[in-house]
């Protein structure tokens, strides 16, 4: 069989062109992929041209807004909606914190595909701290002595709300007691004028060792003068605060908080959103506490510095007993910053103030003709060595009146070491020599051993 | 006389009680409240203004990071680190003094990879700076689109403090420097809008330095390529990686928990098969138990900053890794002479 010329000629040429094809289309390919990269540095260069004229318009830009800038923020401010009430925060804390024209938001709406897959990356930190004790002694009027305790469990849940506020809380429990919020409050970082603000339950700004955690503590229990005037796990209360950081020349740190929180005896009664049998007593603005705290540091050298804090607490409710309060505080550290890990020097003192004045039924108790109104005092001071990175030694010496006690003292010494394998545990011993008015038998020895852990992320160190 | 129900106090007495609490009429504001506006008012009218066409204040938590801000800032930026040189950066004390400092920071810049996260949360939540929280137009995290070693797959604290992300002491490798400016200056043109080609221009002069003298420094290391060498802490694995030596173990068991003396002997063992003659620590690790183990195995205990101002004449970045470098080959050098 026999085919024409021309057909196997343009048999041929099509059995050349097919291998082609592809090559001329990755070609026309190439070509359109060097005419969008020409396009697009054509656009960067007329972006660059524009961002040229728009320097050269405001030749000097930086974080800080000028006056017209600020004027037209509050105009633009003023012709916004009202915000809503949930949304009022946001909005405060977004005046304080104009983000530059151009500026990406610094949140992201909390909706689209990918919301569900990464719920996991936005749980807040989970920690879990526990406190295990054994309380040894020879007076058998003391709490829960001679037998293991674990003393408390602490659950801590921590993480920013949004991007102008964070969340902190801590459930705290001990063993056979029911779960408690210890503090549960929100930080609203973002505000103007150096100011700060917290509200929900927190420990509230009195000195500086009602500050700190139990976990955080020097000492396997905190000073008599902290645990007469506010009990065993310190005081906290429900509330708001605001802190203001104070500039000054010399820039050195001076915080000044209020804090307003319910009426520490907590007489009153009431709730929101129950009926009651019977109508609540009235509450009156003097009925809640009110709490003034004023801290400030020093830097000596990079080695040493000074903290001097300064606390006053006013609770007049109408009904019950009052009581004004004042403390100073006074903590010098050393630590040189070659050792930082591994030497350490720390001697802490506190002073309380308390005026009790006893009324209702609290008066009606006390003998006839004697003065219900009770001043007592009270310190302690302690130091404490870090001889090495996982040893420290330490001793505390507590004396305090008895506060709406008449002549009733108590004062005990109390050295101690703790050794710390980790920054996640350590053990703790103890000895306390105790001689209190309050105990039948006066003379009390005291053996602590504890042993303190956290798991979960790593928390920052309070200072 | 007095009446048995006066407010007669028992014992101390602090006269200024009294006054303070005293009855009033109501709509004046107390006087001590009175007393605290004015010094509040005092205090604001002394406070330093803010930048307004000075300086850009720029912090960082590290020295490492503030020579570099340094020289890609120029003469634009005054910074400050929180940590010095000879510190180490994972327990630095949150001073409230570094809380004024963030407060007037213009520009935030932190190692990233929770190296400071046992103490510069405690800062960022009391600097009331919105700029320098995460998210916010001064937040610098200089770790962004760094490749970190040793990411481990699974995180317990029975590997000791390990860091999630990754080993945060990348400083130490001159490459990572050049990624370290870009995020500096991108967060610079970010406060700083007018001078964004100064900064680019500083970057590109820093990059072209730093790959010249990385020429130097690699060159001044590569006849000890695949020595063996110990060193305190996990921290010199990028230096390691980048110069070609081999790290066999560290004088800590487990990142951050203190040398037993069961892993020494380990070590000691380990070092004395591998003949290890180096041991590496920065200056404020303990020398006590790092010299048993180089007296036990004839190492050389060699002290070597891990940031910029760690030792005399380090106080920028290519002072810095000059240093450490010509350090280790030194004692390299010494040790390989018979």
């Amino acid at each position: 069989m026999r085919y024409p010329k021309s057909l196997l000629l343009a048999l041929a040429l099509a059995a050349m062109l097919i291998p082609l094809a592809p090559a001329a289309r990755a070609a026309d390919q190439a070509r359109e992929i060097q005419q969008l990269r020409k396009e697009v540095q054509d656009l960067r260069a007329a972006v660059r041209e524009l961002q040229d004229t728009l320097k050269a318009q405001h030749p000097t830009r930086t974080t800080t807004q000028t006056a017209p800038e600020q004027q037209l923020e509050a105009e633009i401010r003023a012709a916004m909606p009202p915000a809503t009430p949930s949304s009022a925060p946001a909005e405060a804390a977004a005046s304080a914190a104009p983000a530059p024209v151009g500026q990406a938001p610094a949140a992201q709406p909390a909706s689209g595909a990918g919301v569900g897959k990464s719920s996991a990356l936005l749980n807040p930190d989970i920690s879990f701290n526990g406190d295990f004790t054994f309380l040894g002694t020879d007076n058998r009027q003391l709490n829960k002595a001679n037998r293991f305790s674990f003393r408390e469990g602490e659950i801590g849940f921590q993480a920013p709300i949004d991007p102008f506020a964070r969340a902190d809380a801590f459930i705290t429990f001990g063993e056979g007691e029911t779960p408690e919020i210890e503090e549960a409050y929100a930080t609203f970082l973002t505000l103007p004028y150096n100011l700060q603000a917290r509200a929900g339950k927190f420990r509230v700004s009195f000195g500086k060792n009602n500050l700190l955690h139990r976990h955080a503590l020097s000492q396997t229990d905190r000073p008599f003068v902290e645990v007469d005037n506010f009990g065993d796990e310190g005081l906290k209360g429900t509330g708001v605060g605001v802190s203001y950081l104070v500039p000054n020349p010399w820039d050195q740190y001076v915080l000044l908080t209020g804090e307003v929180v319910n009426g520490l005896d907590d007489a009153l009664s009431g709730a929101q959103g129950t009926l009651l049998a019977t109508p609540a007593a009235s509450r009156a603005l003097r009925d809640f506490a009110s709490v003034g705290h004023m801290q400030s540091f020093f830097d000596l050298n990079a080695d040493n510095n000074i903290e001097f804090g300064a606390s006053a607490l006013i609770n007049l409710p109408k009904s019950g007993s009052q009581t004004k309060m004042y403390g100073v505080d006074l903590t010098y550290r050393w630590r040189p910053l070659r050792q930082a890990g591994y030497r350490q020097f720390l001697w802490r003192s506190e002073g309380y103030f308390t005026e009790r004045d006893l009324r209702d039924a609290d008066a009606a108790a006390l003998p006839p003709g004697e003065s219900h109104v009770f001043n007592t005092a009270g310190f302690y001071t302690y130091g404490e060595y870090r001889l090495t990175q996982r040893l420290w030694l330490g001793t505390r010496v507590d004396w305090t009146e008895v506060p709406a006690q008449r002549r009733q003292t108590e004062w005990g010494v109390y050295p101690y070491f703790t050794f710390s394998p980790t920054e996640f545990g350590y053990f703790r011993f103890g000895y306390e020599y105790a001689e209190s008015d309050q105990l039948r038998s006066k003379l009390s020895n005291r053996v602590w051993l504890q042993y303190n852990f956290s798991i979960g992320p790593h928390a920052a160190h309070a200072f | 006389m007095r009446h048995a129900n006066d407010r007669a106090s028992v014992g101390w007495t602090w006269p200024t009680i009294s006054r303070i609490t005293a009855r009033r009429p109501v709509g004046r504001a107390h006087p001590t409240i009175r007393t605290l506006l004015r010094l509040a008012m005092l205090a604001a009218f002394l406070a330093k203004p803010t930048i307004a066409g000075a300086k850009l204040f720029v912090v960082t938590t590290t020295p490492d990071l503030a020579a570099i801000a340094r020289e890609v800032g120029g003469d634009k930026v005054e910074v400050e680190s929180l940590a010095l040189g000879t510190q180490d950066a994972h327990f630095v004390d949150a001073k409230p003094s570094f809380i004024v400092k963030l407060n007037r920071a213009d520009l935030y810049v932190k190692r990233g990879l929770d190296l400071e996260v046992g103490w510069a949360p405690v800062l960022e939540k009391g600097a009331r700076n919105a700029n320098v929280l995460l998210g916010g137009v001064g937040y610098v995290d200089a770790s962004t689109g760094l490749s970190p070693l040793e990411v481990p797959g699974a995180v317990s604290r029975e590997m000791g403090d390990v860091h999630p992300a990754g080993n945060p002491h990348y400083q130490l490798d001159p490459a990572n420097a050049t990624i370290v400016a870009r995020n500096i200056v991108e967060g610079l043109a970010r406060v700083d809008v007018a001078h964004r080609s100064y900064y680019e221009q500083r970057l590109v002069d820093f990059s072209h330095r730093i790959d010249e003298r990385l020429a130097g420094w690699r060159q001044a290391l590569t006849a000890y390529r695949g020595t063996k060498i110990v060193t305190y802490h996990k921290s010199w694995d990028y230096f390691a990686a980048r110069f070609g030596l081999e790290i066999i173990g560290t004088m800590e068991p487990k990142p951050g928990v203190a040398p037993s003396p069961a892993h020494l002997a380990q070590l000691i063992t380990l070092m004395q098969a591998a003949h290890c003659r180096l041991i590496i620590k920065e200056p404020f690790y303990p020398e006590n138990l790092t010299h048993l183990v180089a007296d036990k195995t004839g190492a050389t205990v060699l002290v070597l900053p891990d940031a910029p101002g760690g030792a005399p004449g380090t106080d920028d970045y290519f002072s810095f890794i000059d240093y450490d470098v010509q350090q280790v080959a030194t004692a390299l050098a010494a040790a390989k002479a018979p």
